[in-house]
């Protein structure tokens, strides 16, 4: 089934924020974990746009074969000057990894604030509609940049914080983990902007893989892949999933 | 139609010996919970046996009367003595309710206590089996005449079944009935109605403070689906759990749930 998935809807997110998931009536677990990744699509990431797109195949793969397959959903997003999403919130079982071929769109600004806001309200949003239907649930949101935000209705990194403690508030979801990933290119200047804006956006970890070498890109799948086992692994204990340490890249 | 169930250990249990099975195959529809006696030893392995016996017996034939099917039920599930000979004798001391869809009717068996729900768009039908002298009437008891005859001596032990609508008591709804009568209910199963059946760990719910939660007030929280694909039990039943355990409610007895979507 191709991306375009006909048991998908159309819902809105608290900030006038639209997105698409999988109609709560198609779900059959009691449980899932809601996993968003949010790429970065601007003009700079066309050098190692493939190798990314690589990469997030090698997640769907990885994710495929965990036992816990079948209680995992993911959602795609990227932002360039605007934001756009791939694909909403589908069952892994549904995504073909040959789907995401040629996914990215490159071109364009880093709209990086608005586009976590949006990934964490939308993840907020339908979370609160599963819990209210009985399912049990927690998320996992990655946001993968190789520049600072230099457009968008956001410009300070303190509203993201302001929409993942809402959603530790509202508590519809069990925990939410928040990873931001650098692909710094070993820029200082860009690892030390980034590390602000993880401690004023609310983010658990940051993470940064330095160059974009095909090494390095698929280590990144392995730490995604990995967070996203880690967590959904932690769902029902009422905790949220430690961040994976101790991952060099 | 769907069918989905679970079973929960009690507090004051080490292991859980109850058990549940639900399943819709080849337009059947069945629901079937069984309680081991927990005086009884090994019966965590034979309410299964119970239950798995049942769902053949309900393989074999939908329409045995209830004492056919008791009969052949007991007396397949006995068979776990002959390749478990250490097995203990009474392993197989169990309730078992058990119910079941088909061309829109549905049969319900009761063999022991516990409860029977029928949710149709005009209100809740309840059926609850309570036994005074706290000792079910065990389908096991057949196997061994000596235990029949000591449980037909039980002092002050009478089976009431009470038939309620809504949680009102209705007139004429209290009956009094034998041991080792099952309850038997029949009826038309409409689309949309949900068919249960219910353990007696129903009973055993405990607010914070330690008084007591009547299990009518209960039924809804069970059976109050908010949605009817896949693991529809097991999600409703984990969500009550979850308020359980933020309210400080807790039940000392295991709890099982097996449950019919029209």
């Amino acid at each position: 089934m191709g991306l375009l998935d006909k048991d998908l809807e159309q819902l809105q997110a608290g900030s006038g924020y639209k997105f698409s998931a999988t109609k709560i009536g198609a779900l059959g677990a009691t449980e899932y974990t809601l996993v968003s990744i949010v790429v970065d699509a601007s003009s700079s990431v066309q050098p190692f746009g493939p190798q990314l797109e690589t990469a997030l195949k090698t997640v769907i793969k990885a994710c495929e074969k965990s036992p816990r397959r079948d209680n995992l959903m993911l959602r795609l997003t990227q932002f360039s000057s605007r934001l756009t999403e791939l694909h909403g919130f589908k069952l892994f079982g549904s995504i073909k990894d040959s789907d995401y071929n040629g996914i990215l769109q490159l071109g364009g600004c880093t709209a990086l604030f608005d586009a976590a806001d949006e990934s964490i309200q939308a993840t907020t949003v339908y979370g609160q509609q599963l819990t209210s239907q009985d399912f049990l649930c927690n998320a996992i949101v990655v946001v993968i940049t190789d520049g600072e935000n230099n457009t968008g209705t956001l410009s300070d990194a303190s509203a993201i914080k302001k929409a993942v403690m809402a959603a530790r508030r509202a508590e519809n979801l069990e925990s939410i983990l928040l990873i931001l990933v650098g692909v710094t290119n070993d820029d200082v200047n860009l690892n030390t902007y980034l590390q602000t804006v993880k401690d004023d956006g609310g983010f658990d970890q940051y993470v940064s893989i330095g160059k974009a070498t095909p090494g390095h890109l698929a280590k990144l799948a392995a730490f995604v892949s990995q967070s996203i086992s880690s967590t959904s692994s932690s769902l029902g204990t009422g905790k949220a999933s430690a961040p994976i340490g101790n991952f060099k890249f | 139609m769907n069918a989905d169930s679970t079973f929960q250990i009690g507090k004051d249990h080490i292991l859980c010996e109850d058990y549940a099975l639900a399943k819709v195959e080849a337009g059947l529809a069945y629901a079937i919970v069984c309680d081991g006696c927990s005086a009884s030893p090994e019966v965590d392995f034979g309410a299964r046996a119970m239950a798995h016996s049942a769902k053949r017996t309900l393989r074999l034939c939908t329409e045995y009367g209830s004492e056919k099917f008791g009969e052949v039920t007991i007396r397949n599930a006995a068979r776990v003595f002959d390749i478990f000979p250490h097995l203990h004798p009474q392993a197989l001391d169990a309730t078992l309710l058990v119910t079941w869809v088909m061309n829109n009717e549905f049969t319900a068996y009761l063999y022991g206590d516990g409860v029977f729900v029928h949710k149709t768009k005009l209100g809740v039908l309840t059926h609850h089996v309570h036994l005074t002298s706290g000792a079910p009437d065990y389908l096991s008891y057949s196997l061994d005449q000596s235990r029949t005859e000591s449980y037909n001596k039980l002092e002050d032990n009478r089976k009431e079944i009470v038939h309620r609508v809504n949680g009102e008591l209705q007139q004429g709804g209290e009956f009094a009935y034998a041991p080792f009568q099952p309850l038997v209910i029949k009826g038309i199963a409409e689309e949309g109605d949900i068919i249960a059946v219910i353990s007696d760990g129903i009973n055993s719910f405990r607010k914070s403070d330690d008084t007591s939660l009547d299990w009518k007030d209960l039924v809804g929280e069970f059976t109050g689906f908010k949605n009817f694909e896949g693991e529809f039990v097991q999600r409703r039943v984990s969500a009550f759990k979850r308020k359980c355990i933020k309210d400080g409610m807790t039940h000392s007895d295991d709890i099982s749930i097996a449950a019919i979507h029209v």
